[in-house]
């Protein structure tokens, strides 16, 4: 049995997933039964073509190349959330993200797109990537996915509104090409979700123009919502404050236990735990909940928070 | 039912207990049935009347004051352990231990003792004070035990080899003003336990001596430790490994025997555990099973939110 998670943020929580990793080597009886890192999402940030979260912060190639090296000397693949819905032609080029993908081009590394032209291009410059499709397409119409799911994706990441309907999970074909995201904490049936992707990608591309222009200036999210006043309901959203323990009872949510008894048995093998915008603490509760034997939960908790005290990422100040 | 637990160090936990303590009262569903917060217990550093555990530190009387009206204000005693086993008479009229004595003077607060010196020092001269008599004492004689029982003090605490001793502790009367360690991490039976106490006592008495004398030099604290207790591997069990010992008392078993008997004090230890560790305890003891990760959750992200616990 396999049940293969792919887990947020490979940069922002480089040190945190680096410890789960340990642990995971060290403790494997902590773990639930087939429990394996299928990759670490996320970018290296400032990458114009990142979707899905809106990412701040800078990095350099020393860091890129450390942290790619790190997990794939691990075999996990790094897989880029490369998923900004409103990509021009001109953004191809980024020297950034060309640099990402060129260090990261060894044929381990997976990409994520939404944008037809940046795929396009990805797939012409950087053959060796396996692609993703990504949720953030919205794909609700269950004929439509079939489709998606003959198109030539390496996964194909299943919209959350999907989940737990199991007349349509059921007649789904290539069930191992599906990758289920069990812990959304966006309202079901969200209204304003492709709006929401939208709007981030735009935030993203003028934030990496940003800091390209003015390295040593604070970035001003007001000036965003001047140049789109619309995007005022999504900005609101206070949806992605959500904590485990408010999401459970959601419509969309996949507990651990529907994952091993009902969906691992129908044939899917794939998760994916999102918390790009999680703190730390909430990121590993979710990892507790999901990855780790109710039994073993307390003590895996525990060696986590006093590794990353010993390792001085944590400090507690009592 | 009146589920009553001594929690230890106000002082250099005196953050994480004190929203330990808001939690307890905004989030009292998180809670097993009955669970009260019967003291804080402890010292403010350097205090040479302490016992238990060697304290290091410094502090001043703003901080003692802050520390002792916070946890007041919320009807929470702190109870001194004031059981240094070795105090001469000399030390009676310690400068800083007479200060918090004072400050701390309204009724409310307690002292653990152990050297019949001090107590009747502190009965004299500080008669609001409620009196526990401490566990240091090592009283393992059931008869030794009842007659402690008889004198006039508010709490005695049970030698911890005598938990789950419960033909022993059945005929025990009093058992209400009876608190019992429920997690010590110490081996049971231990031979070297009073002379572990002992010379706690002759160090901390050193502490206290070598920073009024060299306040900025590092206090080498194996020079009086001949018998080198710091040595000791039991100190290092934590939560989870403590479980297993003849002396543990598991929370269900509080909920199940020791509360029906008639008990209703509980002590946990902690006062050189870590932070992680106490909190595990805490959750661990105090709240429901099914609560427990989210009262953990709850605390972390307090801590977290007051600045309590940074990243890097």
């Amino acid at each position: 049995m396999r049940v293969r998670f792919h887990l947020p943020d490979f940069a922002r929580h480089f040190r945190f997933n680096m410890l789960l990793v340990t642990l995971m080597e060290q403790c494997p009886e902590y773990f639930r039964e087939g429990v394996e890192i299928a990759s670490f999402y996320g970018a290296f940030p400032p990458s114009l073509w990142n979707g899905g979260r809106f990412q701040g912060g800078m990095c350099d190639k020393r860091t890129v190349k450390a942290v790619t090296e790190a997990f794939n000397a691990k075999g996990i693949p790094l897989r880029f959330t490369f998923t900004n819905p409103v990509l021009e032609k001109k953004h191809l080029s980024d020297e950034f993200c060309n640099m990402v993908m060129s260090t990261a081009n060894n044929g381990l590394n997976e990409v994520i797109v939404v944008s037809p032209i940046l795929e396009d291009y990805i797939r012409k410059n950087y053959p060796k990537y396996k692609l993703t499709s990504s949720t953030c397409k919205r794909i609700t119409d269950p004929e439509k996915l079939s489709e998606e799911l003959e198109k030539n994706y390496h996964i194909v990441v299943i919209d959350y509104d999907l989940n737990n309907r199991f007349e349509v999970l059921e007649k789904i074909p290539n069930k191992e090409k599906c990758e289920i995201l069990v812990n959304a904490c966006c309202e079901p049936d969200c209204k304003l979700r492709s709006d929401h992707y939208k709007y981030i990608g735009y935030d993203q591309i003028a934030y990496a123009n940003h800091v390209r222009k003015y390295p040593n200036v604070p970035f001003n999210t007001e000036k965003l919502l001047t140049a789109h006043p619309e995007s005022k309901a999504v900005r609101e959203c206070r949806c992605m404050k959500r904590t485990v323990f408010d999401i459970k009872n959601m419509r969309c949510h996949v507990t651990p236990d529907d994952i091993w008894e009902k969906y691992v048995p129908m044939g899917f093998s794939q998760f994916k735990i999102e918390g790009r915008s999680f703190d730390t603490l909430n990121l590993m509760e979710h990892y507790l909940y999901y990855l780790v034997k109710p039994e073993f939960k307390e003590r895996a908790r525990f060696t986590l928070l006093a590794s990353m005290e010993k390792n001085g990422i944590i400090t507690i100040n009592e | 039912m009146r589920v009553r637990f001594h929690l230890p160090d106000f002082a250099g936990r005196y953050r994480l207990n004190l929203m330990f303590a808001e939690m307890l009262k905004n989030r009292p569903d998180f809670f097993r049935e009955g669970v009260e917060i019967a003291s804080f217990y402890g010292v403010f550093p350097p205090s040479v009347w302490n016992g238990g555990r060697t304290q290091g530190g410094m502090c001043d009387k703003n901080f003692i004051r802050t520390v002792v009206k916070e946890f007041n204000s919320r009807n929470i005693p702190l109870r001194f352990t004031f059981t240094n086993p070795v105090l001469e008479k000399k030390h009676l009229d310690d400068n800083f231990c007479n200060m918090v004595m004072s400050i701390a003077d309204n009724g409310l607060n307690e002292a653990i003792v152990m050297s019949p010196l001090l107590e009747d020092y502190i009965r004299k001269n500080y008669p609001k004070y409620k009196l526990t008599s401490s566990t240091c004492k090592r009283i393992t004689d059931p008869e030794l035990l009842e007659q402690e029982l008889q004198k006039d003090y508010s709490i005695v605490v049970i030698d911890y080899d005598f938990n789950n001793n419960f033909e022993v502790l059945e005929k025990l009367p009093r058992k209400k003003d009876c608190e019992l360690l429920v997690n010590a991490c110490c081996e049971p039976n231990c031979p070297r336990r009073s002379a572990h106490y002992r010379s706690i006592g002759v160090q901390q008495i050193a502490y206290n001596e070598h920073i009024k004398k060299h306040p900025n030099i590092p206090f080498d604290s194996s020079k009086y430790d001949p018998e080198k207790f710091s040595e000791c591997p039991y100190s290092k069990r934590g939560v989870f490994e403590i479980r297993n010992l003849r002396t543990h008392i598991s929370p269900d078993d509080i909920w199940e025997k020791y509360v029906p008997m008639g008990f209703e004090q509980f002590k946990i230890e902690g006062r050189t555990s870590s932070a992680l560790n106490i909190l595990e305890t805490y959750m661990y003891y105090m709240a429901k099973p099914e609560c427990r990760d989210e009262a953990r959750f709850t605390l972390l992200k307090a801590l977290e939110n007051s600045g309590s616990i940074t990243y890097r």
